[in-house]
């Protein structure tokens, strides 16, 4: 039987994405210096890293570094883990193994899980119909053509659309869905890109830590489905 | 928090690791035009390395400093140029996209294969539906060697893309780390355990 964390439907999305990924971002004190590829090799949380890992940077105030499956980047006050490749369920595993096996005196203060998808959709009309919808031109009547709005390469550059009254949180928390048209993808043509931020803050006690932890373990696949669900309606746009 | 925009994105994905990597600070005796010239200034460029070398050996030894460029000044050597290092570019990381994804437990291992009952994810189920049989070389050696009755993996099945060529079915079995119990996890739990029988009675 599954935890409590299995999702409903998984959302089968109507476009294959060329690039999918997910992040988890924590805020709080961390120590970069020891977030090392053979500090996580030592302690089983990824086993022949020391080995196999590229890393890009070591400092005391900066690490980074990847592995075949993750990307690790982590500052003083961020720590960041990212993968393009599913299961992202071992995402959130190793996430809470390094801060609840090794590091669970870290103090922690808000947390994020992100997803991120690039996808292609038919032709550059069709993307730019997209924008369209999102952010119409009618308002910008009598300046668009001051603006040049109408031209081929013209219009919306990003879009942010947040939800903040949330239940399932403390108050502070949101999700964030931005859309904007991919660098990625598309040959800068024909890519949209979704990011959709699902953030958590903590609330000021000294089990804030604990918390937060919690959340990701009950809240990860289920954050992850709704994210998809989201991209999902944007690709409907397209289609 | 502000998550990364798809620019810091793509500079955090430059880091990927990846085969396309290219050689860096490559210096190149270049000779537009002069093919016939590249052999000797190919030969200059080696005798001013091997003559830098020396220079160098010889400074310090000597405690002067000579500009090695002094030395030299033949036409092959003043076709050389030094270009600035070409930058290391590392491909993104493969996407692996599941099209079906299960989750499992080990109920039986065997010789030469795994017994594994199954719950789907795609379709949303929360309790196992399929019994499935998985050759032991469908595991990969280290969870193989590690894994017990009772182990917990997800299967998925997906499209993989790695760049822009390309493309594959795969199927990846990952058995799951999942946190260990902790004293604090006992503990807690033991709390729990307190708390709910003295509201019983």
């Amino acid at each position: 039987m599954l935890a409590d964390s299995a999702p409903e439907v998984m959302i089968v999305m109507r476009i294959e994405p060329d690039i999918s990924g997910v992040d988890i971002v924590l805020r709080g004190n961390f120590n970069p210096a020891i977030l090392t590829p053979a500090w996580f090799a030592m302690h089983g949380l990824l086993p022949g890293a020391d080995e196999t890992a590229t890393l890009d940077l070591a400092t005391p105030s900066l690490v980074a570094f990847s592995t075949e499956w993750v990307s690790l980047h982590s500052t003083t006050d961020q720590f960041q883990v990212h993968t393009q490749l599913m299961p992202y369920v071992r995402l959130s595993d190793l996430v809470l193994r390094i801060f609840r096996e090794r590091l669970h005196h870290t103090p922690l203060s808000a947390l994020s899980i992100n997803r991120h998808i690039h996808f292609r959709v038919a032709s550059p009309e069709t993307r730019q119909r997209v924008g369209r919808m999102l952010a119409p031109l009618a308002p910008w009547t009598g300046i668009a053509d001051t603006l040049r709005l109408t031209g081929a390469d013209s219009g919306m550059l990003s879009l942010t659309m947040r939800q903040s009254e949330l239940t399932d949180r403390p108050s502070g928390g949101h999700i964030d869905t931005r859309v904007e048209p991919s660098v990625r993808v598309g040959d800068g043509r024909q890519g949209v890109y979704v990011h959709v931020n699902d953030h958590y803050g903590a609330v000021n006690t000294a089990d804030g830590a604990e918390y937060l932890l919690d959340l990701l373990e009950t809240k990860f696949e289920e954050s992850l489905q709704r994210a998809d669900s989201i991209v999902n309606h944007v690709m409907s746009l397209s289609t | 928090m502000a998550p990364f925009d798809q620019s810091t994105a793509a500079q955090w994905h430059d880091t990927a690791a990846d085969e396309n990597e290219y050689d860096v600070n490559t210096t190149l005796p270049i000779s537009p035009g002069v093919s016939a010239a590249n052999h000797e200034v190919e030969r200059a460029l080696a005798k001013r390395r091997l003559a830098d070398s020396h220079l160098m050996d010889n400074s310090a030894a000597h405690g002067s400093s000579v500009s090695p460029l002094h030395e030299w000044n033949t036409e092959a050597e003043s076709l050389i140029v030094d270009l600035p290092p070409r930058v290391t570019r590392r491909r993104r990381g493969a996407t692996l996209h599941a099209l079906q994804e299960w989750e499992g437990y080990v109920a039986e291992i065997r010789h030469d294969d795994v017994v594994a009952r199954l719950t789907d994810i795609t379709a949303g189920h929360r309790y196992e539906s399929v019994e499935a049989i998985i050759p032991r070389s469908e595991i990969a050696e280290r969870d193989a060697e590690r894994m017990v009755e009772g182990s917990i993996f997800r299967w998925v099945i997906g499209i993989e893309r790695s760049g822009k060529e390309t493309v594959s079915r795969v199927s990846r079995i990952v058995f799951r780390d999942l946190p260990r119990m902790t004293q604090e996890d006992y503990r807690r739990g033991r709390e729990w355990a307190r708390s709910t029988m003295a509201n019983w009675t």
